[in-house]
């Protein structure tokens, strides 16, 4: 009464869930014969923690000998990922600028196409951006397996990323810090 | 935060779809053969119509 609250079971319980749902990165019968072997071995939480971790940096690895793992991360995420963000950051911008134009001043933003034609092309750009972006991801998780959890990293941080790193670079857009001292 | 996180709609869109092909592909591995075909059409018909505009290219 008034004691400390006695956290072993409850921590025991979490960790063993954390070691359950780390194990579902195996394939379905090897985390089976894991979680079989984790019961019958009696092991403490710590030992089976590390040996799934081992066990899964291991298969992860393994997942790299093969070529289709190579060829989803230089393919797809590299050279697809680069085409990809250049029309996601045009879709942006053209949004953008519609969208700023109408709210600040209540017009149609000018580009030479009337507003209907306007929107038809920015809904047809959403659309096959959605498609070559589902299409990728397909291809991706299709080769990689396991592994796409890291392929699909590099591919989104390419298709976010790489434009605007292209844009600084080339000198065509410049990042200024606000410096609080200004204010 | 900008750099990591979808916080404009096209990232937005992009990472969705991305993530959800990605789930499928996992699981399905293959597309079948009438999804592929139906897929290859609309892939090409949004092509055709985005790059009709020489804004994109």
């Amino acid at each position: 009464m008034g004691g400390e609250p006695n956290r072993g079971p409850m921590m025991t319980r979490v960790c063993w869930r954390l070691v359950d749902i780390l194990s579902r990165m195996l394939d379905a019968d090897e985390r089976q014969a894991v979680r079989g072997d984790l019961a019958e071995s009696g092991e403490c939480i710590g030992r089976a923690l590390r040996d799934v971790l081992g066990l899964i940096g291991r298969r992860q690895i393994g997942l790299w000998t093969e070529w289709q793992a190579w060829l989803a991360v230089l393919g797809v995420a590299c050279l697809t990922g680069l085409p990809l963000s250049r029309i996601a950051f045009r879709l942006n911008v053209d949004l953008g600028q519609q969208l700023m134009a109408y709210y600040t001043y209540g017009v149609h933003f000018g580009t030479l196409l009337t507003p209907q034609q306007d929107m038809a092309w920015l809904l047809c750009l959403a659309i096959a951006l959605l498609l070559w972006s589902w299409t990728c991801g397909f291809v991706l998780g299709s080769l990689s397996g396991r592994a796409v959890w890291l392929t699909w990293s590099v591919f989104y941080l390419m298709v976010l990323d790489s434009a605007l790193v292209r844009f600084i670079l080339s000198g065509n857009m410049i990042l200024v810090t606000r410096n609080l001292c200004d204010f | 935060m900008a750099a990591t996180l979808p916080l404009n709609p096209a990232t937005f869109l992009f990472s969705l779809s991305a993530l959800w092909g990605a789930f499928m592909g996992v699981r399905r591995r293959v597309l079948p053969l009438r999804a592929a075909y139906v897929l290859a059409s609309a892939i090409t018909i949004f092509t055709i119509l985005v790059t009709w505009d020489e804004r994109l290219v």
